[in-house]
């Protein structure tokens, strides 16, 4: 079967600095993905890449087989790919709802926002995702209001509420309490089979409770991949993270 | 939210009020006051709502005044004649551009199409290339400068520095008389509620919402799969056309129309009585406009000197102590006082309590 997602042999550079590195990776359909690697590995260029919002200076970025790496981002996601950014990036001056009424709308057009109306459904999707992050309750709040494990959630759910083939989440438990990171794997283990999803993290217990395949990211290129077992076993693995920790360590000490 | 509609509806009642109280000249005056009202909404809708602060919306209010100032100019000048003005500068033929304008039919459709097209023009360049803050700020104001040099340097054909003046009818009826201040008075305020309800539907829409979604984070909308920079062509192709409508009104009401009334400071101003009112409301917009310039004519009767002081000192305090404008840090006020007597469920609880 053809990945949903490819990327072939991407560069990426930054005035010279090589972010990512002529990366190769691939994500089928229905299947949930963790990248981790240590800060600067390229996790978030990488999504970046995927999204549009970094263009590559070589490589390709295939998704459903189609080549998507110059495609404008509206276009992108459009296709089926939403992106949660790594600071929640909720629409403060709006409420719950009205963040999620943006996200669900179907035409995204300047003339159906403004002349057109929304399609019957979107209220009885905008109702479901609420349920399933938790957030009915507080569906007329001001989204400045929330706290900032909710401000999580709600991005979450306006990713999901769009229905796209794939989910890039970057760092979705950043700042959640240990009840709120298990009800977060929980809820994205639900959506395997039907999404694919690429998770970005640090925190190593949201890895462990997601116990999804890993990609391991070092210095922009695929390092290792395979079961979280595999890689925690893997003692190359051990040193990058360890011999970043060494090297700032004595940083730190300089 | 009640109150709110409750208040709007009552100032503008008031301001229908305006001629049966105030003298002719007075009404006058506020008819200015209300066109002037329109620039200063359009600017609420593109910098309040839309993020993108204009220090050039003279450019529109001039399209709009200019396209209508040349059809009152050619209706004044006697028929088979030139305007006096091109007579004046050796001009021997009418310039093509101007032949249209003898039709009032063209001349206000150009007032709305105009400052629009230009504006959607300009956004195109602006927006889809992705430049924003100051240097929106800055791309506005220096078109602004070089139109103002443009019609100050082109003399023979837009009457340059003195600007399109001396005339006197529209649509057959004189502009003088003070039967004619009053109709103007109610169909500038008509055209003003028009505009106000227009943009208030324009920005209660779902466009609306994204435009506000916008302004705060743009990045955000973009990657839920908004093209965000058509939505901010529309909203400043919208304002646009809000200044040309405001200028053309002005025209009508002041009987002129020159370079000085949109040149940058005047550009400036308006926004001045924006950030005043708070430029995140439609009604404080209007309500800034017309509220400045009447302080503005009644102080500088009394201290012709002053006035720029006052305005000067004015606009220092709101912006340190009122960052929102008057509208803005009174609004949450005045919900806070009126919320619990029209909530009846606070009331329980505070008895249960």
């Amino acid at each position: 079967m053809s990945p949903l997602l490819e990327l072939q042999d991407i560069t990426v550079s930054f005035d010279g600095f090589k972010a990512l590195n002529s990366l190769n990776f691939s994500i089928a359909a229905g299947e949930i993905r963790m990248v981790i690697g240590p800060n600067g590995a390229g996790k978030s260029t990488m999504c970046d890449t995927i999204i549009g919002k970094v263009r590559p200076q070589h490589g390709k970025v295939l998704f459903e087989g189609r080549e998507i790496q110059k495609l404008s981002e509206h276009k992108i996601v459009g296709l089926g790919i939403g992106r949660k950014f790594q600071a929640p990036g909720v629409l403060e001056a709006l409420t719950v709802k009205e963040n999620l009424q943006i996200a669900v709308r179907r035409n995204k057009q300047w003339y159906s926002s403004l002349f057109g109306r929304s399609a019957t459904h979107e209220a009885d999707d905008i109702e479901q995702v609420l349920n399933q992050v938790g957030l009915l309750e507080k569906m007329d709040s001001n989204a400045s209001q929330l706290s900032h494990g909710e401000k999580q959630w709600l991005e979450i759910a306006m990713v999901l509420v769009q229905k796209p083939k794939l989910l890039l989440l970057d760092e979705p438990t950043a700042g959640m309490t240990a009840q709120e990171t298990a009800q977060t794997a929980t809820l994205l283990q639900s959506l395997a089979g039907e999404h694919s999803v690429l998770v970005i993290d640090h925190d190593m217990s949201f890895v462990e409770l997601l116990a999804a395949p890993v990609t391991v990211l070092h210095m922009g290129t695929l390092f290792k991949q395979g079961s979280l077992q595999e890689i925690r076993d893997d003692s190359s693995v051990q040193e990058i993270y360890l011999g970043r920790a060494k090297q700032e360590g004595e940083h730190a000490r300089a | 939210m009640l109150l709110k509609r409750i208040l709007i509806g009552v100032a503008f009642i008031l301001l229908a009020c305006v001629p049966l109280v105030f003298s002719s000249y007075n009404v006058g005056l506020m008819g200015q006051f209300l066109a002037l009202a329109l620039v200063a909404m359009s600017i609420s809708i593109s910098w309040g709502i839309g993020g993108m602060l204009s220090l050039g919306q003279g450019l529109f209010f001039g399209l709009g005044g200019y396209a209508l100032a040349m059809h009152l100019k050619l209706v004044a000048t006697p028929k088979g004649e030139l305007p006096d003005f091109m007579f004046y500068n050796g001009l021997e033929h009418m310039p093509w551009w101007w032949e249209p304008f003898t039709n009032p039919g063209f001349a206000m459709c150009a007032v709305v199409i105009l400052p629009t097209l230009f504006a959607a023009f300009l956004g195109m360049v602006v927006f889809k290339r992705r430049i924003t803050g100051v240097y929106v700020s800055l791309i506005t104001q220096a078109l602004v400068l070089a139109f103002v040099t443009l019609l100050n340097g082109a003399q023979p054909y837009t009457s340059g520095t003195n600007g399109i003046t001396d005339y006197h009818t529209f649509l057959g009826i004189d502009l003088r008389t003070p039967e004619f201040r009053n109709q103007l008075y109610f169909a500038t305020l008509v055209l003003v509620v028009l505009c106000y309800l227009g943009a208030k539907a324009f920005l209660t829409s779902h466009f609306g919402k994204v435009l506000l979604a916008i302004r705060d984070n743009e990045n955000r909308v973009r990657f839920l799969g908004y093209d965000t920079s058509d939505y901010k062509i529309v909203a400043f192709a919208f304002s646009g056309m809000l200044a040309g409508i405001s200028g053309a009104l002005y025209a009508l009401h002041k009987g002129t129309i020159s370079p000085q009334m949109i040149d940058t400071s005047h550009s400036i101003l308006f926004v001045v009585w924006v950030a005043l009112a708070g430029r995140q409301s439609l009604g404080g917009a209007i309500l800034g406009a017309v509220l400045v310039n009447f302080l503005q004519d009644k102080i500088s009767t009394l201290f012709p000197e002053g006035w720029l002081y006052v305005m000067g000192g004015l606009f220092v305090l709101v912006a340190v102590y009122m960052p929102k404008g008057i509208i803005g840090t009174l609004e949450p006020l005045l919900s806070k006082v009126f919320k619990p007597k029209l909530s009846p469920r606070v009331e329980l609880q505070k008895e249960q309590a």
